[in-house]
């Protein structure tokens, strides 16, 4: 399928990886903080209608594993190197969703140790954090904290299909530039958007289902993987009371039968962070196909 | 609320002092460092938390102000001020408590004002320090310090890793113009932290002489930019956003 990739490389640490969900939140917030309330309300109206789509965040050239009925395998040590992939290659990627899991047994991805091929994974860094006593200047005491963060290496691509309702490439590079994610004010989740440029995704000739490359609604969903999600607020929402409403939903890699399903679902708190103000979230299917 | 601009700051941070930004481990091996400094895992080379810069520099301004910020930073890490317009929780940021009179004055206040990225070695300053690796440390040197003890003469060593004078850091820090006030708050007070900070020090042991910094301008010669004023050693770039 052509889609455009838009390839970020990281410039620091990062939270987490950015997700299509988060990364939406993200453009929302850029688009209402550069064209206005009005706009933003006009935009969420429009989206609906729109074949717009925005991927998660994979490293180049991978892609998430559809999460079709998994191999029946008596060895133990490829039953585990198979229920580790997590991602697979574009071409291995291509193979599963012709043939399904069986095309895993011949995967570079798959084999023992020596030429198995794996994705580049982030080096995690436990972070310690004090605080400055206001009174002495030393260390306070009791404040004394530790942060798991994400570096990421290589580049990673986000995708997008249909005509993106405000300029994707401009929005991205803001996002990557204020940073994505947690801790954005102490730096972490800065990127730069270093390509964008047209790609053919890996998917199946003749499908009869689609993966997701975003979270997506469990409506719909022929296998999937649920995630209990209890997203924070952001942009000017961010606070003391930082949570949306708790929601499930599919994971990236999850199966749908049909190509289009989208859902912008009313994750607005118990108490609004603002009298009036409702609260969506954009579950998208990303749709590649396989045969099932 | 709308945000008008960007301003971006970028320098060279010059450590004029061995430099020493900490981090603690999980684990420690036999042979090890009594006091590491942090490291980037990816590459193993010391870096500058953004985290370290941006606190220090609230600090300082917390102290150049005085009054509340130090007397009421008591029960809580820093003074949560109840005004919308305090330069300290605009520019640095705050959380809010959970009342709804603390909500309102956060949504009024807007989003924390400043970023402020990891600063990582510059490519010359990462050559230069390679030598250091024959000495025993990599991109650092390895301080050996000894505690003398009041009774009795038996010195007691510990090393300490720091990031030796010389060497050079990028700095880049973005600070969100939403209002007029945020205008004169960029002139009046981030500028303020930033002359405090090379007066003062950044990372630990500062009164014994480690921490000095010194902004430089990234494309001027920095033998030229001895005793300029800090906002010519500034590469500042304002970034219009009106929609």
């Amino acid at each position: 399928m052509r889609a455009t990739a838009y390839y970020l490389r990281f410039r620091g640490p990062v939270r987490a990886l950015p997700r299509a969900t988060t990364l939406l939140g993200h453009l929302f917030w850029w688009y209402r903080y550069t064209h206005g309330k009005e706009a933003l309300e006009g935009l969420l109206e429009r989206l609906q209608e729109t074949d717009f789509r925005l991927s998660s965040a994979f490293p180049e050239g991978w892609l998430p594993r559809p999460k079709l009925p998994p191999l029946q395998v008596e060895d133990t040590d490829l039953r585990k190197r198979l229920k580790n992939l997590s991602l697979l290659s574009f071409a291995t990627f291509q193979q599963v969703a012709e043939r399904g899991e069986e095309a895993l047994l011949e995967a570079p991805e798959a084999k023992e140790e020596e030429g198995r091929l794996t994705p580049p994974i982030p080096r995690r860094l436990r972070r310690t954090r004090v605080g400055i006593d206001r009174g002495t200047g030393g260390a306070r005491q009791g404040i004394l904290f530790a942060q798991d963060l994400l570096f990421p290496s290589g580049r990673y691509a986000v995708y997008a299909l249909g005509e993106p309702p405000f300029d994707l490439k401009e929005g991205l590079e803001f996002v990557g530039a204020m940073g994505y994610g947690g801790l954005a004010s102490v730096g972490a989740g800065w990127f730069l958007v270093e390509e964008v440029r047209p790609v053919d995704l890996p998917e199946a000739r003749e499908p009869n289902a689609y993966v997701t490359l975003s979270p997506g609604p469990l409506e719909g969903a022929l296998y999937y993987e649920p995630e209990p999600y209890w997203g924070r607020l952001g942009g000017g929402y961010v606070g003391a009371r930082p949570f949306k409403a708790p929601h499930l939903r599919a994971k990236e890699g999850s199966v749908y039968r049909k190509r289009d399903g989208f859902l912008l679902l009313d994750v607005t708190p118990s108490e609004p962070p603002e009298m009036g103000v409702r609260v969506w979230e954009a579950l998208q299917v990303f749709p590649l196909g396989v045969r099932v | 609320m709308q945000l008008r601009k960007v301003i971006r700051i970028r320098a060279l941070l010059l450590a004029k002092t061995g430099l020493r930004i900490g981090m603690s481990r999980d684990q420690m091996a036999i042979g090890d460092l009594d006091n590491p400094v942090i490291r980037n895992p990816l590459t193993d080379e010391p870096y500058i938390p953004g985290s370290s810069l941006k606190g220090k520099l609230r600090y300082l301004l917390e102290w150049s102000l005085g009054g509340d910020y130090i007397l009421k930073a008591k029960d809580k890490h820093v003074f949560a001020s109840d005004n919308p317009k305090d330069p300290v929780a605009r520019i640095f940021g705050l959380a809010p408590e959970n009342d709804t009179k603390a909500l309102e004055v956060a949504r009024e206040r807007g989003p924390t004002r400043l970023l402020v990225r990891d600063a990582y070695l510059t490519p010359d300053s990462k050559q230069e320090l390679e030598r250091t690796v024959a000495r025993g440390g990599y991109l650092t040197e390895i301080k050996q310090e000894v505690f003398i003890p009041r009774l009795g003469g038996n010195a007691n060593p510990r090393t300490t890793e720091r990031v030796p004078a010389g060497a050079r850091f990028q700095v880049e820090m973005v600070y969100r113009v939403l209002d007029d006030l945020d205008e004169k708050y960029f002139k009046e007070y981030l500028m303020r932290a930033l002359r405090l900070l090379e007066l003062d020090g950044l990372g630990g042991h500062i009164s014994r002489g480690y921490g000095q910094v010194y902004f430089l301008h990234p494309s001027r010669p920095p033998e030229e930019q001895e005793g300029l004023d800090l906002a010519e050693r500034l590469d500042i770039q304002e970034v219009s956003l009106a929609g």
